[in-house]
């Protein structure tokens, strides 16, 4: 079968990718959030149990763009789970995405 | 030809695929059926050592009420559609959320999420197959109830159907999930809506609290099976106990393991030690406490025993590492334990650490977690350690007896070593039982190590078999070997079974190896 429709395994390009899993420079600084988003409110309950944990590489304050965080969820990256359309909705997953890159790096 | 679609159901062509993608866009409307590459991307994400093209659906449907899923049934009987039931979808290492063959259409279940009763006093449940175990958890503290949870290591993200309906276990004294199971609401094939054991009754009211009802008990046939997709489930809670204390054992010998489980066996035959306790293997723990194969080696192949013992020195851990936990009120914990401690100190090896002692640190961190349900991901450690997101589960069970324990582990580590994997691995102790776990990890972006992990996978099955050990569940691409061991009589009756509940044989032809 061909098609002009075929799943990629990458959905993210090869510099974005590099940039991701780089070991981030910390630097220290401390946030006060006004208001919770629900994607804030998402990364919090669900993401951070791998990615403040040690095990999936730390997304706050990296200054990447949104795009990187609405692309890998959907796929999985490697051993992260790909995160379907009925886990997360668009709506929140795109307000996820603003939130971890406009994020600042956990004191 | 070019098609539209990913891929399309066996014998199924694009125009007859089209026709029924309509009915499906009518009965649950456009958002909820899905079929482009975009949207079918995350449930083609498996880790299972074959190619992604093999598991890729050919649509995603999503319902949220009963009726729903009666319409689904009835447009896939009309137009000869197989159908894939996922609740939360989170299989992983046993297939994740794509279908047991492609073009099979996925039924995903995750937006129909409704607690639908949890009572207190009785310490029941009854839930639908979208709800995960963080949502009960959130539920549970948010209205501050005596409750305990019990559910596997993925806990933030799976849920307690499609764990269940797999027959998966968690780490609590209600870690037999399905036996702690209590009531079923099951859309058959011909569109019935069936409720198993006091479901049926009008008025009843005790249909979570009654497994048996009367006449035949039918529960168990619809779990990893296709006779049904469960739409309701009820289960049981445990109260939470005054006094939690949860402890480890490590043991510093990988011989130890038969003499960790003689010892162990009759504290927990006698719910002395009440809980699934696990007994895990140095890799495993090394893993949870993020640490990465590369971090000492890099060259490929298996990781050599001195190199395991370094690993064992620097991260303090044992060759096994046994989590348990005394659950109840302050007397019945300080009776208990004593007779754990003494036990321990006649065998005269062993060192206990408590949680005064672990403090915050991995693994003991999680594992009490687990133990006491609070929800965290820390076991996708295991990823990290040869990395590239390969995993199948190889679990033959085992009597709970200390000799078969050391002959699995010999035996599996032999096979994994030859094929240049490792041995990561833990028990997980039913009341006679033992789930031997092993995660046959594997870097699934090299083409080279994929086909030695699926071939290594293929020799454990064998090897074991042949001593007479067979696997207790396993992941997609493996159904229908595994079908095999069981032998033909059971087979036989699965198929038949099959013809008479659904004829047409739409839901999901190959799980369990079952077909019409
Ligand atoms: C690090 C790690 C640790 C793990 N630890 C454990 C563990 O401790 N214990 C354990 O059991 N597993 C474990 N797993 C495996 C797996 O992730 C869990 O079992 C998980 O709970 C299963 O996913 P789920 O709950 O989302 O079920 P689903 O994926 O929704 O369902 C599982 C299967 O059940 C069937 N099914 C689901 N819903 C229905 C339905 N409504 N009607 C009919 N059939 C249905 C389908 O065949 C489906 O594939 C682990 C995995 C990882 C990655």
């Amino acid at each position: 079968m061909s098609n002009g429709n075929r799943i990629s395994t990458r959905a993210v390009p090869g510099v974005l990718l590099a940039a991701l899993l780089a070991v981030p420079a910390m630097s220290a600084s401390a946030e006060g959030t006004a208001e919770i988003s629900r994607g804030q409110q998402y990364y919090e309950k669900i993401c951070a149990k791998c990615h403040e944990a040690g095990i999936g590489p730390v997304l706050l304050g990296r200054g990447l763009p949104e795009v990187i965080f609405t692309t890998i969820p959907r796929s999985g990256l490697r051993a992260m789970p790909a995160f379907r359309v009925s886990d997360i909705d668009d709506a929140t997953l795109q307000s996820l995405a603003k939130y971890l890159a406009n994020s600042k790096p956990k004191p | 030809m070019a098609s539209k679609y990913l891929a399309l159901p066996k014998g199924v062509s694009e125009a007859r695929f089209d026709a029924a993608i309509k009915k499906f866009t009518a009965a649950l409307g456009k958002d909820n059926v899905l079929t482009s590459g975009e949207h079918l991307q995350p449930y083609t994400k498996v880790m299972m050592a074959v190619e992604t093209e093999k598991h890729i659906p050919s649509a995603i449907v999503m319902a949220t009420t009963v009726e729903q899923v009666q319409a689904v049934v009835k447009i896939c009987n009309e137009y000869k559609i197989p159908v894939w039931t996922i609740s939360t979808g989170r299989n992983f290492g046993y297939g994740s959320a794509a279908p047991v063959e492609r073009g099979q259409i996925v039924l995903d279940l995750r937006k129909m999420n409704k607690i639908i009763h949890i009572d207190p006093e009785l310490c029941t449940a009854l839930v639908e197959p979208g709800v995960t175990y963080q949502q009960l958890y959130d539920y549970i503290e948010d209205n501050k109830l005596p409750l305990m949870l019990s559910f596997s290591a993925p806990s933030a993200i799976a849920g307690p159907v499609g764990n269940t309906m797999d027959r998966g276990v968690g780490y609590t004294p209600y870690g037999e999930h399905f036996l702690m199971q209590c009531g079923m609401e099951v859309v058959l094939a011909n569109g019935d809506v069936y409720r198993t054991g006091m479901g049926g009754v009008k008025g009843d009211k005790a249909w979570q609290v009654f497994k048996w009802g009367y006449g035949p008990t039918l529960d168990g046939m619809f779990t990893q099976s296709n006779y049904g997709i469960c739409t309701k489930m009820g289960f049981w809670l445990m109260p939470k106990p005054p006094v939690f204390k949860p402890f480890e054992i490590k043991f510093d010998n990988e011989a130890d393991i038969s003499e960790i489980v003689e010892m162990l066996r009759p504290l927990r035959i006698a719910q002395i030690i009440p809980n699934a306790v696990v007994i895990a293997g140095t890799l495993w723990e090394a893993a949870t406490c993020n640490t990465r194969r590369s971090d000492y080696i890099t060259t490929p192949g298996h990781t050599p025993d001195h190199i395991v013992k370094q690993i064992q020195k620097d991260k303090h851990l044992g060759a096994w590492n046994v989590y348990a936990a005394l659950y109840g009120s302050p007397e019945q914990v300080e009776v208990n334990w004593k007779i754990v401690t003494e036990t321990i100190k006649k065998a005269g090896k062993g060192r206990i650490v408590t949680q005064e002692e672990a403090g915050d640190t991995q693994p003991f961190k999680y594992r009490a977690q687990l133990m006491s349900g609070v929800p965290n991901l820390q076991e996708f450690g295991l990823y990290n350690w040869r990395g590239g997101g390969g995993s199948m589960w190889f679990a033959p069970v085992s009597q709970a007896r200390g000799s078969e324990c050391d002959k699995q582990v010999k035996l599996a580590k032999t096979i994994l070593n030859k094929h240049g994997l490792d041995y990561v691995g833990e028990f997980i102790v039913g009341w006679r039982d033992m789930h031997h776990v092993i995660d046959v990890l594997f870097d699934r972006s090299s083409e080279e190590e994929t086909k030695r992990a699926n071939a290594c996978f293929a020799e454990l099955l064998d090897e074991f078999e042949k001593e007479g050990y067979a696997v207790y569940r396993v992941n997609t691409a493996f159904q229908e070997r595994v079908a095999n061991s069981y032998g033909p009589v059971k087979r036989k009756l699965e198929k038949t079974i099959k013809r008479a509940l659904d004829p047409n044989g739409i839901l999901a032809p190959g799980k369990s190896g079952i077909r019409i």
